[in-house]
């Protein structure tokens, strides 16, 4: 099987490591509704920081984006759907698209795109599952009519369940490549060929899988464990949050 | 008293499959069962019925005398199972983790947790593999995680669903290894396989089940001799069953 290591936590011990994971979430939430509304010069100012921030943590970038061609073409999917869409001045004479405002903005798309899976990725890379549960727990516990703990340990399944979605798509596109499927001209059946398997595959597994976590006593309930925030962790959600005044200014 | 008792265990899906169709049987504390039969005989499903995952259409099991259903809980914690596709148990992203599942559940406290935990990932030999990814591990390390992952609730029974399926020799070894040593360290051992030639020396019953029922229970010299009738090929050999029992183990 190929091996699959986006999105699973990977042990280390860089600053991002030690931050509380409630404090974590914030800045991750912070962060991309900031890649969102900021203007080009200010995501570009943000992206350079988070760059820096992470360079020590997210090695290995060139096995990151082989394991992640899924995405690359959903980034494609994105550049183009701005570029064919902005009317503007033309680049072409004599072709209505693309227009230098849809390139323009189909870049901008494009890089908020790389930049929201690059905070994705860093969050689940550094910050153990359980640690996740429990703290999306505590942020939820003081909203009423909110069943906390389920909502945490859904969230945490959810994220459990990305890598085996994606260990079961390589599976199941070296299955098609054996089987002589793989160079369909149809884009409707080279679709179906896999989704049919892979969601009849992740229905299956799902249920292996929580038939296994039902009897090593799984119930959904919080972990007990629950993490006070230290002085030290305030300072540096502060100072991680220092440069997004100024990429908003920009 | 046995440790575990199965009476009359009948299954039937609601698509009408009957997978199983009356079981009854005792497990003594210290028992060595093999569980043999051919593809779709019923052994996953019987299994799936003694810690409580599947019901039972009728019938009832017993665990150190009393029902299971009125004591679930007790049940899981003390009859452990690996099952079948090492892939479907992971349920963490790291082998520490993995195996703290089970322990995480029983609400230990923390020091607990890390003592049962790193014993459980020494007696498997994969205390250097802590922070690894589970998905990443080879076939035989990713069963061998699934034991301690259970051996970390510290179980009186433990149930092994095909534990040599998708391994290559040294793995097979390694697997057969470590049940024989959880059979010495006093766990009682339930392992469904038809490849009976790789464990049933070390074993002191062989159960065979045959569409939904339970076809012989007896000892392995004395099974040995009627596998072939159900499926499963050892070598027949015009020799006395102890004998050819002796040979059936791959650990030499
Ligand atoms: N969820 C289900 N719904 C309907 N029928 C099922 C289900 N699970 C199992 N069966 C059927 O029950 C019977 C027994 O299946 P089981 O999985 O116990 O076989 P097995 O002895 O473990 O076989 P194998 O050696 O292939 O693992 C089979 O006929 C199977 O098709
Ligand atoms: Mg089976």
């Amino acid at each position: 099987m190929a091996e699959i290591t986006v999105f699973h936590f990977q042990a280390g011990n860089t600053l991002i490591y030690r931050l509380n994971t409630k404090l974590k979430l914030l800045l991750l939430l912070i962060y991309s509704f900031s890649i969102y509304q900021l203007s080009l010069k200010g995501v570009l100012f943000l992206s350079a920081f988070i760059f820096i921030a992470v360079s020590g943590t997210l090695t290995k970038p060139a096995g990151l984006i082989r394991q992640m061609k899924g995405f690359i073409f959903i980034l494609i999917l994105i550049v183009a759907a701005s570029m064919t869409s902005v009317t503007g001045d033309p680049l072409f004479t004599g072709l209505p698209f693309p227009t230098r405002e849809g390139l323009l903005s189909g870049m901008l798309a494009g890089w908020r795109f790389v930049m929201i899976i690059i905070l994705g990725l860093i969050f689940t890379t550094t910050t153990r599952p359980n640690q996740i549960h429990a703290a999306v727990g505590e942020i939820l516990k003081p909203f009423p009519l909110v069943n906390e703990s389920a909502i945490a340990a859904r969230m945490s399944l959810t994220i459990m369940f990305i890598p085996i979605l994606m260990d079961m798509l390589n599976e199941i596109r070296e299955a098609r490549k054996a089987r002589y499927i793989e160079g369909s001209r149809n884009p409707v059946k080279n679709i179906s060929t896999i989704t049919v398997p892979l969601i009849s595959g992740v229905i299956l597994r799902a249920g292996e899988t929580s038939m296994a976590m039902e009897s090593r006593l799984y119930s959904g309930a919080l972990p007990g464990t629950k993490q006070a925030v230290q002085r030290k962790e305030y300072l540096l959600f502060a100072a991680c949050l220092v440069p997004v005044v100024p990429a908003f200014l920009l | 008293m046995s440790l575990l008792e199965v009476r009359n265990l009948k299954h039937k899906f609601r698509d009408g499959t009957e997978a199983l169709r009356g079981v009854s049987f005792k497990v003594n504390s210290g028992d060595f069962i093999i569980l043999a039969g051919k593809n779709g005989s019923g052994k996953t499903v019987l299994i799936r019925h003694l810690n409580g995952l599947y019901i039972p259409s009728e019938g009832e099991i017993f665990f150190e005398g009393k029902p299971i259903h009125k004591q679930i809980k007790w049940v899981r914690q003390n009859i452990g199972m690996v099952f079948q596709d090492a892939d479907s148990q992971i349920v963490s992203q790291t082998v520490w983790n993995d195996t703290a599942f089970g322990p995480e559940n029983l609400r230990l406290p923390k020091a607990d947790i890390e003592k049962r935990v790193s014993n459980a990932l020494l007696a498997v030999g994969m205390m250097e593999l802590k922070d690894h990814s589970p998905h990443n591990l080879s076939g035989g390390e990713k069963r061998k995680l699934a034991i301690a992952g259970i051996l970390a609730m510290d179980p009186r029974i433990i149930i092994l669903d095909e534990p040599f399926t998708n391994l290559d020799y040294t793995g097979i070894i390694d697997i057969l290894g470590q049940i024989v040593k959880l059979h010495k360290s006093g766990h009682t051992i339930i392992c469904v396989t038809h490849e009976i030639e790789k464990v049933l020396y070390h074993s002191n019953r062989l159960i065979i089940m045959d569409r939904g029922l339970i076809a012989e229970d007896t000892l392995p010299e004395k099974g040995i001799f009627n596998t072939h009738k159900y499926g499963i090929t050892p070598p027949m050999e015009e020799r006395e069953g102890i004998e050819i029992v002796r040979d059936m183990t791959w650990l030499k």
